[in-house]
Order: C-alpha cells, then sequence, then structure tokens
C-alpha cells in the first residue's frame, strides 16, 4: 500500500475553487466539505448497524411473522440513510476541486 | 512521452472490429464480406502511405521517438509470419478466399490479421512490456541508492575536510589570521565613520552642484523668452494668422475654378462625340442599334468621369446621352445646354479666383507681421501670389495658380508652427527646471542639522514657483508675461545656491575636527597594518607559516597599510572621494591577506597523513562514481549521467588537492562533488518518473484487458446459466448433461474469481482501494456463484443469475473507469490525478481521487437497490426466507467495507474521521 501523505485541503481549494461559486452567506468550502464528509461517514456507519440489524431481524422474522413489521421499519430507515450517503457524496463531487 | 495521436489509430482500431472472426454466412453476406476485407485492404494501404509520411515529418520536427514508433509499425506491418504472409497478404488471402467460396480458412488468416493489428496498435500506443518496465524501475531505484550513499559519503569526507583544516592550521597561522581578522574589522569601522560623517556634506555638495546646473540653465532660458518678447517671437502674430486664412480661401478658389474648367471641358467633349454619333446615326453608317449600344455607352462613360467629383451637371449629361440612344430629338439639345451652362460656370470662377489672386497678392506684398518668422513667411507669400498672377494671366494655368496658393499656405502655417513649437518648448523645459528645483529643495528639507540648507531650500522651492508661472505664460504664447517669473526664478535660485555655500562652509567646519580624528586613526591603523606584514615574514622565516602563506599575506597586508596612508592624506585634504577608494581598497588588501592564509596552508606530519587519507577515500567515491556513470550508460536509453561527469571530474581534483595536504583548496572542490551528485540525482529522478508513468500507464492497459477477457468469459457463463434455467424449466428437472454444462459455468466463475483477487491484491499496492473493492466483491460473489451451482440442487433462478448480474455491472463499471482514466491521461491531465490532493504530498494514486469517490457513490447506489428489493419482497410476501436474511447479512458485511473504504478515503485527504468537524490535518490556516 502506498502512502499517502496529508491534504492540504486549503491549498488545492485556494488554487482551484473560483471565490465567485460562493455566497458571503456560505461557510468556506473546505469547511463545507469536512462537515459533508463527516455527515456521510456517520450515515455510512449507520448503515453499517441498520443492515445488521436487519439481518438479526430477519433471522428473527423466519420464526416469527410479527418480527416482519421490525424488520420492514429497520429497512426503510436504512433506505432513508442511503439515499442520504449517495446526496452526500454528490454534493461532494459538486464541490470538490476538479 | 511521445506517442502516435488517437486520430491516426482511429482507423485501426475499426480494422481490428472488422477483422473479428465471422460466423456462417449467406452467399451474398460472403461476398459482401469479401468486399469489407478488400476495403481494409486498401485502407491499410493508405495508413501505410501516410504512416510513411507521417515519420518523415516527425522526424523533420526533431520528434524522434514517434517517428521511430512509426518505423516500428511499418516494419511489423511488412513482417513476414510463419504461414509465409505479411499483414497485408493475409487480407488479400482471406478476401480470395471469401470469393473462391472456401470460407474455412478465412476465420484462421482473420484472427491472425487481428492479432497483427493488435500489435501494430501496442506499438504505435508505445506500450512497453510491463516486466521491462519494472526491471528498468528497479534499475533505477539502485542508481538512486547508490548515488543517496555517495553523496552521504562525500558529505563525510567534506565535514572531515574542514575538521581537519581547522586542525591542520599551526598557531603562527591562527595567530596571523586573528590579527588580520582584527586590523580588517577596525578598518570597515573607520570606513562606516568616515561616510556617516560626510553623508551631510556629500548631500549638500550634490545640491549646490544640481543649484549650479540650474542656474546656467535658467539663464539660458532666461535669455531666449526676453529675445522672444523683444522681437514678438513665440508670441502669435495677427497680421500672419490673417493673411494665412486668406491664402487658404484663395486656394479653395482656385481649385473650384479648375475643377469648374474641367468639367466644362468634359461636357463640349461629350457634346462633339454625341453629335458625331447622331450625324452617324442620321447617315445611316450604323444601325439604330449601335447607335444605342455606342450612346449606352458613351452615358457611362459620362457618369463614370462624374463620379470622383459627384457633378450634377455630368449626371445629367449622361441621361441626355441615355436619351439620345433611344432616339429622342431633344437630347441633343439638352447637352448643349449642359455643356454651355458649365462652360459659362467655369469662365464666372476664373474671374473670381484671378481677381481673388491679385487681391491676395496686394495684401500679402503690403503685410506688416510683428515677428521675423512672420515677415518672412508674408514675402514668400506674396512671391507665391505673383506667380499664381502670371500663371492666370499669361496661360490661364489653373493647376499652377492653384499650385502657388497651396505654397504660398504652406509658408504661412510653418511660420505659425514655427513660433508655437519655440513657445512649447521653453515652457517644457521651464517645468522641467521647476521639477529639478523641487527636487533640490525637498532634499534639502531632509538635511534638517544643516544650518543654512533650510533657507536653501525654501529660496529653491519658490524658484519651482516662479518656473511654473513662467512655463504657464509661455504656453498661453505669452513671453512678455513669462519674461517676469523666469527672471524672478533665476534670481531665486542664485540665492539658494549662496545659501547652501554659507551652509556648506558651516557644515566642513563641523566636520573638520571628526575628519582629523579619521584621519589619525587611519594613520594608527596603516602604522599596525605595516608591523602586522613585518611579523608575518617573520612567522614565514621562523616557520610558522609556509612561504607562500607568508609572502601572500605579508605583501598584501603591506599594501593595505599603503592604501590606508593614502586614505588618512586624502581625509586630511579634503579629497573625499579618493579617501573613500583608498578606504576601499585596503580592506581588499586585508582579503586577499586572509586568502593567502588559507590557500598556502601546509600541513605537516600527522596532519598531512590524514589529509593523504581523505585522498584516498575521495578517490574510491570518484571510483564508484565512474562506476555508476558505466552501469547506467550500459542501459539501452540511459538518462542523462553529465552531472555524474562533473561530479567524477571534481572529485579527482579535490583527491589531488588532499593528497598535497590542500585542504583550503579541496573543500570548495567537495562541495562542487557533492552538487553535481545532486544534479545527478535529479536527473536520475526525471526519468525514473516517466518510467513511473509508463508503467501505470501500461498497468491501466492491462487491467483493461484482463477485464475485457472477464467480461467475455463471464457473459458466456451467465447465457449458458440462463439456458440451463430454461431446459431444467422445460425438462422439470436437471439432467446429466446440464449438469455437467453447469460444471463448466462453475469452473469459469471460478477462474474469473482467481483473476480478480490477483488484480485486486496488485491494484490494492497501486493505492486504487475502491477499485480493488470491486474486484474483491466480485471474488466474493463469483465464489458464492461456485459454491451454488456446485451444491446439490445446483439452482440457476434469480439468486445465481442475480449475482451473475451483478458482477458484470461490475466488470462494465471498472471498465468503464479505466478508460475515462487512460482518455484522462492520453488528454494530457497528468497521471493518477489530483484533484483532492496536493501535488507534491504524494505521488498521485493510479485511479484518481474523484473517480474513486464517483465509485463509492456506485456502490453505495448498488447495496441502496439491493436494500429496496428485499423491502419490495417483504411488502409482497409478508415473510423472510433464510437465502434473503443470509444476503442481508452478507450485504451488511460487505457495506461495512464500505464505509472502511470510506474512512480510508478521509485519511488520505487529511480528514481524520474520528474527530469530527476537524479542519483536514496538517493545513496551515
Amino acid at each position: 500500500m502506498k502512502t499517502f501523505a496529508l491534504l492540504p485541503l486549503s491549498f488545492a481549494l485556494g488554487l482551484f475553487v473560483s471565490p465567485e461559486v460562493r455566497s458571503q452567506d456560505e461557510p468556506p468550502i473546505e469547511e463545507d466539505l469536512t462537515r459533508l464528509f463527516h455527515q456521510i461517514r456517520e450515515d455510512l456507519r449507520t448503515i453499517d448497524r441498520l443492515l445488521l440489524e436487519s439481518g438479526q431481524e430477519g433471522e428473527a422474522a423466519e420464526r416469527a411473522a410479527n418480527a416482519v413489521e421490525g424488520m420492514r421499519r429497520l429497512l426503510e430507515e436504512t433506505r432513508t440513510k442511503q439515499r442520504a450517503v449517495v446526496e452526500g457524496i454528490d454534493e461532494v463531487l459538486r464541490k470538490a476541486p476538479t | 512521452m511521445s506517442r502516435i495521436r488517437p486520430r491516426v489509430l482511429l482507423l485501426l482500431f475499426a480494422a481490428a472490429a472488422l477483422a473479428a472472426p465471422a460466423p456462417a454466412q449467406s452467399d451474398t453476406q460472403i461476398q459482401t464480406l469479401a468486399e469489407e476485407q478488400e476495403m481494409l485492404r486498401r485502407r491499410l494501404d493508405t495508413l501505410r502511405q501516410k504512416m510513411t509520411l507521417l515519420a518523415g515529418r516527425l522526424d523533420a520536427e526533431g520528434r524522434t521517438h514517434a517517428a521511430d514508433l512509426l518505423r516500428r509499425g511499418l516494419a511489423r506491418l511488412d513482417l513476414i509470419d510463419t504461414s509465409g504472409h505479411s499483414l497485408d497478404r493475409a487480407m488479400a488471402k482471406a478476401a480470395g478466399d471469401l470469393r473462391g467460396g472456401t470460407p474455412g480458412s478465412v476465420l484462421e488468416v482473420q484472427e491472425r490479421i487481428a492479432s497483427d493489428l493488435e500489435q501494430l496498435l501496442s506499438i504505435l500506443l508505445d506500450r512497453q512490456d510491463l516486466e521491462r518496465l519494472e526491471k528498468e524501475l528497479e534499475a533505477y531505484r539502485e542508481w538512486l541508492e547508490t548515488l543517496e550513499g555517495l553523496t552521504k559519503q562525500e558529505q563525510e569526507l567534506r565535514g572531515e575536510t574542514q575538521e581537519l583544516s581547522r586542525r591542520g592550521a599551526s598557531e603562527a597561522e591562527r595567530e596571523a589570521r586573528e590579527a588580520i581578522e582584527g586590523l580588517r574589522a577596525r578598518q570597515a569601522e573607520l570606513a562606516r565613520q568616515a561616510e556617516e560623517t560626510e553623508r551631510s556634506l556629500r548631500s549638500l555638495q550634490q545640491a549646490a552642484d544640481e543649484l549650479d546646473r540650474l542656474v546656467a540653465s535658467q539663464g539660458a532660458v532666461l535669455d531666449s523668452i526676453r529675445t522672444a518678447a523683444e522681437s514678438g517671437e513665440g508670441a502669435e502674430d495677427p497680421v500672419a494668422s490673417t493673411l494665412l486664412a486668406r491664402a487658404k480661401v484663395l486656394a479653395e478658389a482656385l481649385e473650384r475654378a479648375r475643377a469648374l474648367a474641367r468639367e466644362a471641358e468634359a461636357m463640349r467633349r461629350f457634346q462633339d462625340r454625341a453629335e458625331d454619333l447622331s450625324r452617324r446615326g442620321q447617315s445611316g453608317d450604323i444601325s439604330p442599334e449601335d447607335l444605342a449600344r455606342a450612346g449606352g455607352e458613351l452615358a457611362e462613360e459620362a457618369r463614370r468621369e462624374g463620379e470622383p467629383t459627384r457633378s450634377a451637371p455630368l449626371e445629367r449629361a449622361a441621361k441626355a446621352l441615355e436619351a439620345l440612344a433611344v432616339g429622342d430629338p431633344h437630347a441633343q439639345g439638352q447637352l448643349g445646354d449642359e455643356a454651355r451652362s458649365a462652360g459659362e460656370r467655369a469662365k464666372e470662377a476664373f474671374d473670381r479666383a484671378g481677381a481673388a489672386t491679385q487681391g491676395f497678392r496686394s495684401e500679402a506684398e503690403g503685410a506688416k507681421p510683428s515677428t521675423e518668422s512672420g515677415r518672412k513667411a508674408s514675402e514668400d507669400a506674396a512671391a507665391a501670389a505673383r506667380r499664381a498672377a502670371e500663371a492666370l494671366d499669361g496661360r490661364g494655368d489653373l493647376s499652377a495658380a492653384a499650385e502657388a496658393a497651396r505654397e504660398a499656405t504652406r509658408a504661412l502655417e510653418r511660420a505659425g508652427r514655427a513660433s508655437a513649437g519655440a513657445r512649447e518648448r521653453t515652457a517644457r523645459e521651464e517645468v522641467d527646471l521647476a521639477d529639478r528645483a523641487a527636487q533640490v529643495a525637498e532634499s534639502l528639507e531632509s538635511l534638517s542639522s544643516a544650518s543654512g540648507a533650510q533657507e536653501a531650500g525654501r529660496s529653491a522651492e519658490s524658484a519651482a514657483g516662479s518656473l511654473r508661472e513662467a512655463a504657464q505664460d509661455l504656453s498661453e504664447g505669452d513671453p512678455v508675461a513669462a519674461e517676469r517669473p523666469a527672471s524672478e526664478a533665476l534670481e531665486r535660485l542664485r540665492r539658494a545656491r549662496e545659501e547652501i555655500e554659507k551652509a556648506l562652509e558651516d557644515e566642513r567646519r563641523l566636520v573638520r575636527p571628526k575628519e582629523e580624528e579619521i584621519a589619525a586613526e587611519q594613520e594608527s591603523l596603516a602604522e599596525e597594518a605595516e608591523r602586522l606584514a613585518s611579523d608575518l615574514d617573520r612567522r614565514g622565516s621562523e616557520g610558522g607559516l609556509s612561504p607562500s602563506q607568508s609572502s601572500g599575506a605579508s605583501s598584501s597586508t603591506r599594501e593595505a597599510g599603503s592604501r590606508m596612508r593614502e586614505a588618512s592624506g586624502a581625509t586630511r585634504q579634503g579629497d573625499r572621494p579618493q579617501a573613500s577608494a583608498s578606504r576601499s581598497a585596503a580592506r581588499q588588501a586585508l582579503d586577499r591577506a586572509l586568502e593567502a592564509l588559507g590557500a598556502g596552508r601546509r600541513l605537516q606530519d600527522e596532519a598531512l597523513e590524514e589529509s593523504q587519507e581523505l585522498a584516498r577515500r575521495q578517490e574510491e567515491i570518484r571510483k564508484k562514481i565512474l562506476e555508476l556513470e558505466r552501469r547506467i550508460q550500459e542501459r539501452a536509453n540511459p538518462p542523462n549521467t553529465g552531472g555524474l561527469d562533473r561530479a567524477s571530474e571534481a572529485a579527482g581534483d579535490a583527491g589531488e588537492a588532499l593528497d598535497r595536504g590542500d585542504v583550503g583548496e579541496a573543500e570548495p572542490l567537495e562541495e562542487d562533488v557533492e552538487r553535481y551528485l545532486d544534479q545527478a540525482r535529479e536527473e536520475i529522478e526525471r526519468e525514473q518518473e516517466r518510467y513511473l508513468r509508463l508503467r501505470e500507464e501500461e498497468l491501466l492497459f492491462k487491467i483493461g484487458d484482463e477485464l475485457t477477457r472477464m467480461a467475455e468469459i463471464h457473459a458466456e457463463a451467465r447465457a449458458r446459466t440462463v439456458e440451463v434455467d430454461r431446459e431444467r424449466r422445460e425438462a422439470q428437472g436437471l439432467t446429466r448433461a446440464m449438469r455437467l454444462a453447469l460444471r463448466r459455468v462453475s469452473r469459469d466463475e471460478e477462474s474469473i474469481a482467481v483473476d480478480s483477487a490477483r488484480i485486486a491484491e496488485a491494484i490494492e499496492k497501486e493505492g486504487t482501494t475502491v477499485f480493488a473493492f470491486l474486484l474483491r466483491s466480485n471474488e466474493e460473489d463469483l465464489r458464492r456463484i461456485v459454491e451454488l451451482l456446485s451444491s446439490r440442487d445446483a439452482p440457476t433462478d434469480e439468486r445465481v443469475q442475480g449475482l451473475q448480474e451483478d458482477v458484470a455491472q461490475r466488470i462494465e463499471q471498472l471498465r468503464q473507469a479505466l478508460r475515462d482514466e487512460i482518455r484522462r491521461r492520453q488528454q494530457g491531465q497528468g497521471q493518477g490525478g489530483q484533484n483532492f490532493s496536493n501535488p507534491g504530498s504524494r505521488r498521485p494514486p493510479l485511479v484518481n481521487d474523484l473517480a474513486e469517490l464517483r465509485m463509492l457513490k456506485m456502490l453505495e447506489e448498488a447495496i441502496l437497490a439491493r436494500t429496496e428489493g428485499f423491502a419490495e419482497r417483504l411488502d409482497l410476501f409478508e415473510e423472510v426466507d433464510p437465502f434473503a436474511t443470509e444476503e442481508l447479512l452478507r450485504l451488511g458485511h460487505r457495506h461495512h467495507r464500505i464505509t472502511e473504504l470510506f474512512e480510508e478515503f478521509m485519511r488520505r485527504l487529511g480528514h481524520d474521521p474520528d474527530a469530527p468537524e476537524t479542519k483536514p490535518e496538517g493545513e496551515g490556516r
């Protein structure tokens, strides 16, 4: 595995992001990206947990019909988070320096 | 790296596609294929010609690498293979076989053609063998390691040389050095004091010199202003101006008379020709058609003639001629009327011009301009008027008269311009003098300590004001008004100069005692230098210093003493520039004395042995450098080794110096060795970088090839799975033949799983983790497929087919990402990409960061689709089967890997996933 040096993001942003693309009310893009990265990561971990719980609930649901409802709820919650992750990555791709 | 442009290769891609083996076809289709084969052959021929031409052109442009590639490609085109056919002949044979109805052999021939074209493509794309590239890179790594070691050895050697030099200096040398350095420091301090003392005096003197120049200049300007005021020159001359306006009117009148005379002449000419034409028409000499045509042509000619002056009479004449051409009986009369009118107008204009010429002549001859230039211009104008009158009276020559009138105009204009130009020049001069006076005032203002300087500054400032006032008057054409402020300015400048002289005298009185002190101190230093020189001689004769140290240092020190005496004398005489130059020469002589001590150092006994030991080590380094250079030069395409050449040469010189015990000379040479080794390292690293890029590109191509092969095998396996699934449903069971078919599917899928794992491992090493993850996911799914197909039930339903579809999708995603990356690199967007990364911080990954992030998004979307699938099935069946549960758990594990990949991605970009909302690490903001 290669060793990756740390990213001085401000350099990259300073170099590639035009100040015109941001309004004055918006936070600087570097902060915005940091927030997005952490939000996505948080959602991903939640999805991990929900999928695991769904699997366990599935095992229970094989034995008891009333467990189906619990599994449905978990899957719904999982999908919501998954959509949020996809949107979050889209936002990063939009805002990231190109 | 120089490659062949993609456009050149398009033809080959097309050819390769068309050369693919064809399935059994009907006769018509076979004929079509034969024709296409022929067409391909022709295109191949065209390609050969273009490649030959392009190679020549690239050679001429100095792009030898690209030209070589083309020539290698051409050689490949002509290569005869084991079947005895070149590519061209193979294509001809394939077409012949198709036409001759023996398509059986065509498959084989076309496969060979496709293979040949692929090889040609590889050559033109400059694809190199990965193993060879790895070997090259290994060699580069080894060279760089060797270089690093040599640089370190040289650094150590230099450190030891410095230490030896320090220890090797004799007690006498150390004492002598200390004494010379002390003398040099005191001389530098004395020079500083002298400069400080003289600063105010020098500034005052500069201001005085500038004021002298200003007084002289303003004196000259004032003289010219006075002359202009007295003679009236420089002021605007009203008589000459009036005469100029009249001359212009006369010139216009003459020009108009000349134009009307020309017009009248043309009218007469057209009238004559029209009469002639009319007569010939009436006599029947020409037909009515010819008459009409000739009349039309004449009309057109009249229009052309009248066009430059937009002559209305000529336009009317043209219309009359047109009427004549169509037989209008009144046309001739109209033409005659027009010609008469034109003649009358011309006569009238001529008379008026004649009268105007006489009038202007009298006026010019009687004019009494106030300026000399005006008088001269009036005379010239009167002469021109006389010439004009003669031209009109004698010959009625309007052209000559008009030219004479223009001459009169020019003479009067020149006089006006000369007058205005002189005024403007003098005004500009005054402005320039005003700026310089203001600068003097400013410089004096800063010398607040100097008495009298302030008053001089104020006088200079008021002089600047007067000068500007004079400039303003001159600009307005009033030299008489300018005389007063110009005179005041001169007076004020003179006063400033007198005041500054007083200030200079005061300042000289102030600095005199200080200068005397400096001169005395300088003399004392000179005596000291002379004593030191004698001491150096003595140390030389006693053996404390080597002869060259002693003679070099003592003669330079003695020279320093002599210069110091000169400086002292010049200071006392008030010759400050000479004093300054002598002080500077003394310092330089002391520097030379120190150099002589270092350069002439002779190591004794033990120190000399140590130095010779260092020389032996230096020689070893030199040999190693030469050995490295030899190894590098043995390679097929060696990098530039100029740095090594220079390093070995410097090492040789350093070794010789060390062998003589001349450590002072050896030290800078050792520095050179280090510098040249650094240059060699940079040269090798540059070339290594090129090989790294080549290797990465080749890796991308290879992975692309592998993925294409996987996609083909997997597509076949999927198709067979679907087929068996259909057959087993029809047969309501699994036959032995079906099991055998599934076993083959299983084998194929397993081989793809093994390949996926191998490639994943390889690209993980390149830091392309998301890419590798997709391959790992495929490996996992493929192994699951194998497991399912190998089970007793051997399911072929949507469970297996769904997994197969996922695998196919990922292969396609990977191929697409590869294509994008290769295209990006070919478009010159660099390797790896640096969208998120500091270009200098790390070598970019094989596939760029943004592409990896997009892939992460695709992975999340794929899992979202699967989750939605589960939810839909749950809604539909209201129950959960064990397969679904198992899949959900597997999905959870896979998703966890996505989370890990994302965290890794964050770290790579400098974000710590466990420290929420912090700025990226390493940021200086």
